[in-house]
């Protein structure tokens, strides 16, 4: 067998991995408990066997850490046995004393005396719902730490060489782990929300819900057994992953399992962010509605049993009394049927309808939907593109494909747009920064001052031809500065020799490279200052 | 990995719509959150990284290439892990492809290098680099992301050959040769004191004036090699046994041919019935004859990335080709098995006033046979069976 498959940081990785692995399962067995412990809280008011979430912790521990130690053993041998009975003799004397120590410390003394005299004070009625519990652990534990030794880098090696052809007929380890804290999660979201039922109330066959904040009931260990539930989905896909790298004798980056630690806290920081964020509390609406479509259907379903046994009923008590006999059946009433009313929910402390304006109100629902609606449509791309043949299945339905087609429209609209938008705005900056360039000012105003002997000129005879053209005399576009000049001396005789000084010294600005004296500048201001003047008179 | 997830979605959509209950909404925002931001956390990640391969896309035979991988995260964006598999080729000593997985910070770069060696002539592709990535928690499909292959061409081998005997007839060339009937007037090697019946042409006016005698211009004797090299792939022209060996050996005295032929200054050209996988129509582009060492690395491209075909006899394509040259152009006819038409080709050229020599290269049987057949025909012929039969052109 080759020895060198897995370097010396994966075996580094491995031993974290189980340490870390199995304080996340013990954790999130002890949450699970929690929530239970809440509603036995709830359920018999007053009663808080706070010891059973420790107790779950320890015990998922125990059994976490022995599964190895216990399964070189032989099973049901007398090692075996001593282990296993040494164990849970531990864990049962664990329990009994937590229990005790539940009713305080002088009560539990106080106790203790009547042990030997009455066996009915060593297991009290709590000690065996916690003995219960403590099964329960025991073996969900068990199966975490079944399915957590297979992430072991020996395991993956072995399966590789000597594939164990009834682990390879079951589902990837990942799948069944994942199957598994989802279970669970839908277990304890079930006793969250029956938290969530006002108990007295339904016993008088009432269904009230009672409002309460997103932590309490079972609320925080809930949602922390989900958060470490996603820790251990990230830390065994690393090793999974790992496992997969080592046996292809792939190099792996020095420092990836700290990062990868790094990054995993990380987003799960920000997830908490986000999802703090987000608004719940104005759902009421959208909910409320959901819900009584729901409950609804649950009233026709209801209406319909009732109805066909009351013509049961009917065709039996018939057939009796065809035979002169008692009915043998009660007579049963045909349903009445209502309509539901909206859940009523029960706040502990009502809230003020004047205290919230009707806008704010409008605009909090707004938010929620808009909030609501964004991360479903988040949610379905994701899974959409992780499913190219799901999305090519939707684009043959017709009405996925019109949807389809309509998207690309818009989307492509807008590509356009901004597509002529950028190019508007490049252009615009690419003629600016010619300009600049070129040395040329930027349109606006020409500070004169600034500007060289040559462009001084430049600016003098196109404010003359501006000028022209307003006196009705403009230079059409072919002719040459001289030619308009010939033109001009027709209309302008008496400003002939101006008019050839000031064409002179733009031609000579213009189009020769001869240096521009600022006494030429002022010579050509001077000129144009008497065109100007004649060009008024005009 | 998906579909437990959107079980559990189902009750938790009843809890929160039953129960008007702000938990069970947490908790979906929690668990779609997981799902979608990591999803979109690994595509971003994957769509900033970019990754481009340098390396030298020719080579000579025995030489190593050094490849060299740049890749970097171009975003913000953190990529917590990204494996790289490049496929390399199997005939340049890359048994495994390269592969590696590491993390990627934001504005990170790292590069990997490795070598190949290139141990035979060919035309390879390397890569495509895939660069795959996922999500942290293992929820969504793996993602991945190629980059397209580039190509390494590795040249056949070239055996530097001193005298090689090919006959030519062409005039006014710059190889020497013993004949004087084509005298180069470019290449004058000495005078002489004229004697009645010397061209006025010749006379060397200066040294006349010098020497008071009229003197005459000595011409070096020169002839011009125009060369065509045709070389045949077709696969059925070569003994089954051994095959691979007698065309890559023909490949090999092709490209030594040219080399020799260019370094002397001369035009060679080069005609092949095989197959070039960088054409479009899967034939090696024609060479006609030219000068220069830009045009023999074109011939040697070709020769580097041909193939055999079958199917393809080569008389038809000399039969072709030897209308296109002018007269005095020396046909080397490179070949594992001689038919008649073949000899009928070369006999046609011979009497075309082209040349002809007739290499038959690799392990062919009846060589005597063919060999008196070709001299029956006028046809000049060498036998190079394997790489050190070379050495009669060596020394």
């Amino acid at each position: 067998m080759k020895s060198s498959f897995f370097n010396l940081e994966a075996r580094v990785n491995e031993n974290t991995f189980r340490w870390v692995s199995r304080l996340l399962v013990a954790v999130m067995l002890a949450c699970a408990a929690q929530t239970f412990v809440t509603l036995l809280g709830q359920i018999f008011s007053g009663w808080n066997p706070w010891y059973l979430s420790l107790a779950a912790f320890l015990i998922g521990l125990a059994r976490l850490g022995s599964y190895s130690r216990l399964r070189k053993i032989d099973p049901l041998g007398v090692e075996w046995f001593q282990y296993f009975g040494a164990i849970w003799f531990i864990i049962l004397v664990g329990l009994r004393v937590m229990v005790g120590l539940s009713r305080g410390w002088t009560a539990f003394l106080a106790e203790l005396p009547r042990w030997p005299e009455d066996i009915n004070a060593i297991f009290p009625a709590d000690f065996a719902l916690a003995l219960v519990v403590a099964l329960v652990v025991w073996f969900l534990a068990d199966y975490f730490a079944e399915l957590l030794a297979k992430f072991d880098l020996d395991f993956v090696r072995l399966q590789k060489e000597v594939p164990d052809l009834a682990e390879a007929a079951l589902p990837p380890v990942r799948s069944r782990l994942l199957s598994l804290t989802l279970s669970i999660g839908i277990f304890l979201v079930i006793l969250t929300a029956v938290m969530r039922i006002d108990l007295r109330a339904a016993g008088n066959a009432e269904l009230v819900i009672l409002q309460l904040p997103t932590l309490a009931g079972g609320g925080t260990s809930t949602l922390l057994y989900f958060m470490l539930g996603l820790a251990l989905f990230s830390l065994t896909h690393f090793m999974d992953l790992q496992a997969r790298w080592g046996l292809n004798d792939v190099p792996v980056g020095a420092g990836l399992a700290g990062r990868w630690a790094q990054y995993s806290l990380v987003f799960l920081a920000v997830l908490v962010l986000v999802v703090s964020l987000l608004p719940t509390s104005y759902s009421m609406g959208f909910l409320s509605g959901l819900g009584y479509a729901l409950k609804l259907v649950l009233q026709v379903l209801f209406f319909i049993v009732q109805f066909v046994f009351a013509v049961f009923v009917f065709l039996v008590n018939s057939l009796s009394n065809l035979f002169r006999q008692e009915p043998i059946l009660e007579e049963a009433p045909l349903p009445d049927f209502k309509p539901p009313e909206f859940f009523q929910a029960a706040s502990a402390e009502p809230a003020d309808p004047g205290l919230t304006p009707l806008w704010m109100e409008s605009l909090q629902q707004l938010f929620f939907w808009v909030v609501l609606l964004a991360v479903v449509a988040f949610a379905v791309r994701q899974i959409l593109l992780q499913n190219d043949e799901l999305l090519a299945e939707l684009r043959r339905v017709p009405i996925f494909g019109l949807l389809a087609g309509w998207w690309q429209h818009v989307r492509s609209f807008f590509a356009r747009a901004g597509e002529g938008l950028r190019e508007a705005v490049q252009a615009q900056a690419e003629r600016l920064r010619v300009r600049r360039a070129a040395g040329q000012p930027a349109r606006g105003w020409i500070n004169l001052g600034r500007l060289d002997p040559r462009r001084k000129v430049y600016f003098y005879y196109q404010a003359f031809l501006r000028r022209s053209a307003e006196s009705g005399l403009p230079r059409s576009r072919s002719q040459t500065p001289s030619e308009y000049a010939q033109r001009l001396d027709v209309a302008l005789p008496e400003s002939e020799p101006d008019i050839a000084a000031l064409t002179a010294a733009f031609i000579e600005a213009r189009y020769t490279r001869q240096q521009i004296a600022p006494q030429q500048a002022s010579l050509a201001q001077r000129t144009w200052q008497r065109l100007r003047k004649a060009l008024r008179k005009r | 990995m998906i579909g437990p997830y959107l079980l559990l979605l189902i009750p938790l959509a009843l809890v929160a719509a039953l129960m008007s209950d702000d938990f069970a909404l947490t908790l979906i925002y929690l668990l779609v959150g997981a799902f979608s931001l990591g999803s979109w956390w690994s595509r971003r990640a994957l769509q900033q990284i970019e990754a481009r391969r340098e390396l030298d896309s020719h080579a000579f035979l025995g030489q190593t290439i050094k490849i060299s991988l740049k890749v970097r995260n171009n975003g913000l964006i953190p990529a917590a892990w990204v494996a790289l598999y490049e496929s390399r080729p199997l005939a340049l000593g890359g048994i495994k492809p390269f592969q590696r997985v590491t993390g990627f910070g934001p504005r990170q770069e790292s590069s990997f290098e490795y070598t190949l060696e290139a141990r035979k002539r060919g035309y390879y592709p390397v890569g495509p680099l895939i660069l795959s990535s996922g999500d942290l928690f293992g929820l969504s499909e793996r993602l991945e992301k190629q980059i397209p292959p580039q190509f390494i061409t590795v040249y056949p081998k070239i055996v530097a050959l001193a005298r090689v005997g090919i006959p030519s007839r062409s005039p006014q060339g710059t190889l020497r040769h013993h004949q004087p009937l084509f005298e180069d007037p470019t290449r004058v090697f000495g005078k002489r004191a004229y004697v009645a019946g010397d061209s006025l042409r010749r006379v060397d006016w200066k040294a006349t004036a010098q020497t008071g005698r009229m003197q005459v211009k000595l011409f070096e004797p020169s002839i011009s090699l125009e060369t065509l090299i045709f070389l045949n792939l077709n696969a059925e022209d070569y003994n089954f046994h051994g095959r691979i060996d007698s065309t890559e050996l023909g490949i090999v005295i092709a490209a030594s041919l040219a080399s020799w032929v260019i370094e002397r200054r001369q035009s060679a050209g080069l005609r092949i019935n095989g197959r070039d996988p960088l054409a479009a129509d899967g034939r090696p582009q024609p060479l006609p004859p030219r000068k220069g060492k830009s045009h023999l690395m074109r011939m040697l491209e070709v020769l580097a990335r041909v193939e055999t075909t079958s199917e393809s006899p080569l008389a038809p394509l000399i039969q072709r080709e030897r209308l296109l040259q002018p007269w005095g152009t020396t046909l080397l006819v490179i070949t594992g098995q001689v038919q008649q038409d073949l000899l009928n080709e070369l006999h046609q050229a011979r009497r075309s006033g082209q040349n002809a020599l007739l290499i038959l290269a690799g392990s062919v049987s009846h060589v005597r046979e063919i060999q008196q057949r070709a001299a029956f025909f006028g046809v000049a012929s060498v036998s190079i069976a394997k790489e050190s039969d070379l050495d009669i052109w060596r020394r």
